[in-house]
């Protein structure tokens, strides 16, 4: 079985946002950039999949440039097989789409695991788009992941509860926690990856229609009343300006 | 002419908050934009539907598929497909939910429409639409070129908009239509877990949420006690669902579910950035913390410094004497 995991490299939660002087936009220079964490899980899951089943291939796929290279190294420490990054700028959810469905097209897999979301733009929807252009199978968020005899059986969370499923492949999930223990690379581990292969494919479109005009830092100023611990009415009085009780 | 679907959620057989919010803010954009002509749609069961007379809406067109598959391939939704073809449908809006994530996203490579999503403020001009998205988890904004182009927009839950102008609540019943989908999957649901009673945390008003400060599991009862006076969702840290003191679907933030609730009442956690990165959405943030040092205060609205054994509950009895 052939699982390829499709990593996102974004900025990490804890980075300070500020704004590139010169221009409208951000200033991505001083970003610290990690793999996503969604991304994470379901690469965890992909290799625990290697571990315990025979003949079953990992391979990361990373849209984006050469400064990913070593976070995509990192990914390989964990145990993937061999990587492939489709060289060129992440642009939107379309264009990244576009250039998985094509790899894919050009080198059958059974399985494609997603993080659930990208934690950059939050948006979720890479595998839906992937799983369309591709007329696979499609699930999200993925809680569990089992390979049985018919192809897989996963748990999802839904708009009411969860639900199990079971579904043929080829399929694409989007995989969120618990899904997986969430692993740290072994030296060993970071040795082999580093004659590990890393492929490097040009972008079949560069043209999307890249549609940001500007951006700004978002200062929620919050109020940071103080409410003495003995006069919680106080409290109450200021909520029920905004906040109906009942 | 802009031909809008909206995807409209319901929940035990009425329209959800999420969803109200949305048709009331796209009622005040029809007002103001005589070219728009609104249709809508559902993926749930529903015997009846009451929509607010300004909108000039007819009838719900209601999309099901077999109830014990899912929408996993582009087969599910051939039906759904030719219909919005048959609309002329220009543009899609909904807000976020399962159901919509996973059909809007396929919807959105079948049909070549743009997909916008995390919409923090929008507006028409000239015809031209122009959105600006909350990016970076909530940190930063990005602003969108204005376009005619066909398009989906995915509102977050709670988006309202222009908050000052409200709808006529004037309601009305209207038809539903039934398309049926004759798709046959290959994927079985086999079982099915509700959550039930539980006010759901992506849909509530008001969220309480604990961490690590409440020491262990059976302290919970005191926050559960708040929330059930407040009606409200309970929430939770990482590490407390990590150490299955509370349920891994309750736990928010970076890895976690993004909430914003008009009230967040934060026990016991310290807002760690991963923390916030799921909450910093909430329109009021109460922090209850005995460390004066603790990050969260510096995102707070109101900050109770504290110990939250003598406080939740004593806020608890406060709010039940009202
Ligand atoms: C990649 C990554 C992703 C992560 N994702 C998430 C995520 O999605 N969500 C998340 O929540 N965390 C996440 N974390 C973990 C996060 O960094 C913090 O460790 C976590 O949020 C801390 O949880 P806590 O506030 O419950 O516990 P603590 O940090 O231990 O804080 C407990 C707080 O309770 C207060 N307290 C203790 N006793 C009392 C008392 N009697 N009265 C009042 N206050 C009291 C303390 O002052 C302290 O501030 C992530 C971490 C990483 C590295
Ligand atoms: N540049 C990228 N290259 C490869 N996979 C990506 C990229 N960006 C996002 N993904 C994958 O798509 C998932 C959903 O991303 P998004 O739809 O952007 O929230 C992520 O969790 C990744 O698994």
């Amino acid at each position: 079985m052939k699982i390829l995991v499709c990593i996102s490299i974004v900025p990490d939660t804890t980075s300070k946002i500020t704004k590139e002087e010169s221009n409208k936009f951000l200033n991505r220079n001083d970003l610290t950039y990690i793999v996503g964490p969604y991304d994470d899980y379901a690469l965890s899951r992909a290799v625990e999949i290697k571990e315990s089943t025979p003949d079953v291939e990992v391979a990361i796929l990373h849209v984006g440039l050469e400064s990913s290279e070593p976070l995509i190294r990192k990914c390989l420490a964990l145990g993937a097989d061999y990587a492939i990054r489709v060289n060129g700028e992440p642009k939107n959810s379309i264009q990244i789409a576009n250039e998985i469905c094509h790899y894919v097209n050009e080198n059958q897999f059974d399985l494609i695991l997603m993080g659930k979301e990208a934690i950059d733009y939050n948006s979720g929807m890479i595998h839906g788009l992937v799983a369309a252009g591709l007329n696979y199978n499609h699930f999200s968020p993925v809680m569990s992941l089992k390979i049985i005899k018919e192809g897989i059986e996963v748990q999802i969370e839904t708009d009411t509860g969860k639900s199990i499923i079971q579904s043929q492949l080829p399929a694409v999930l989007g995989c969120q926690e618990p899904i997986a223990e969430w692993k740290i690379p072994s030296m060993r581990g970071i040795m082999t990856a580093r004659t590990k292969e890393l492929k490097v494919f040009d972008m079949i479109q560069d043209e999307s229609n890249f549609q940001i005009i500007d951006e700004s830092v978002n200062e929620t100023n919050r109020k940071q009343i103080m409410i003495p611990k003995d006069n919680l009415n106080l409290l109450l009085q200021e909520l029920k300006k905004d906040i109906q009780f009942n | 002419m802009i031909n809008l679907a909206v995807f409209c959620d319901f929940k035990q057989g009425s329209l959800t908050n999420n969803s109200k919010s949305l048709l009331n803010y796209i009622s005040i954009l029809v007002k103001k934009n005589t070219n728009i002509t609104v249709n809508l749609y559902t993926f749930q069961e529903i015997n009846s539907c009451q929509i607010t007379n300004s909108l000039h809406i007819e009838k719900i067109s209601s999309y099901l598929v077999d109830s014990n598959v899912y929408f996993s391939t582009n087969a599910s939704l051939e039906q759904l497909i030719l219909h919005l073809k048959g609309n002329n449908i220009t543009h899609i809006f909904c807000t976020k939910s399962a159901i919509n994530d996973l059909i809007c996203s396929k919807l959105s490579m079948i049909l070549n429409f743009n997909l916008i999503t995390n919409i923090k403020s929008f507006k028409i001009e000239n015809g031209l639409m122009y959105f600006s998205k909350s990016i970076f988890s909530g940190k930063a904004l990005a602003n969108m070129h204005g376009s005619s182009d066909p398009c989906i927009a995915i509102f977050p839950k709670g988006f309202s908009g222009d908050l000052s102008e409200k709808d006529s609540e004037e309601l009305k019943d209207i038809n539903i239509e039934r398309i049926v989908s004759s798709y046959i999957s290959t994927s079985k649901i086999i079982d099915e877990s509700k959550i039930q009673n539980e006010v759901q945390l992506s849909e509530a008003d008001i969220v309480v949420g604990a961490g690590r400060g409440l020491k262990d599991p059976n302290n919970w009862v005191i926050i559960e006690k708040l929330a059930l006076t407040l009606k409200a969702a309970t929430a939770c840290s990482k590490p407390v669902s990590d150490l299955n003191w509370r349920p891994h679907h309750e736990h928010v933030g970076q890895t976690g579910i993004k909430i914003n609730p008009k009230l967040y009442i934060a026990c016991g956690v310290s807002g760690a950035i991963q923390h916030l990165a799921g909450v910093n959405g909430s329109r009021t943030i109460v922090v209850i913390n005995n460390d004066p040092d603790a990050p969260f205060i510096k995102h707070a609205d109101y900050i109770i410094l504290g110990d939250l054994f003598e406080v939740v509950p004593e806020l608890t009895k406060l709010l039940q004497e009202i």
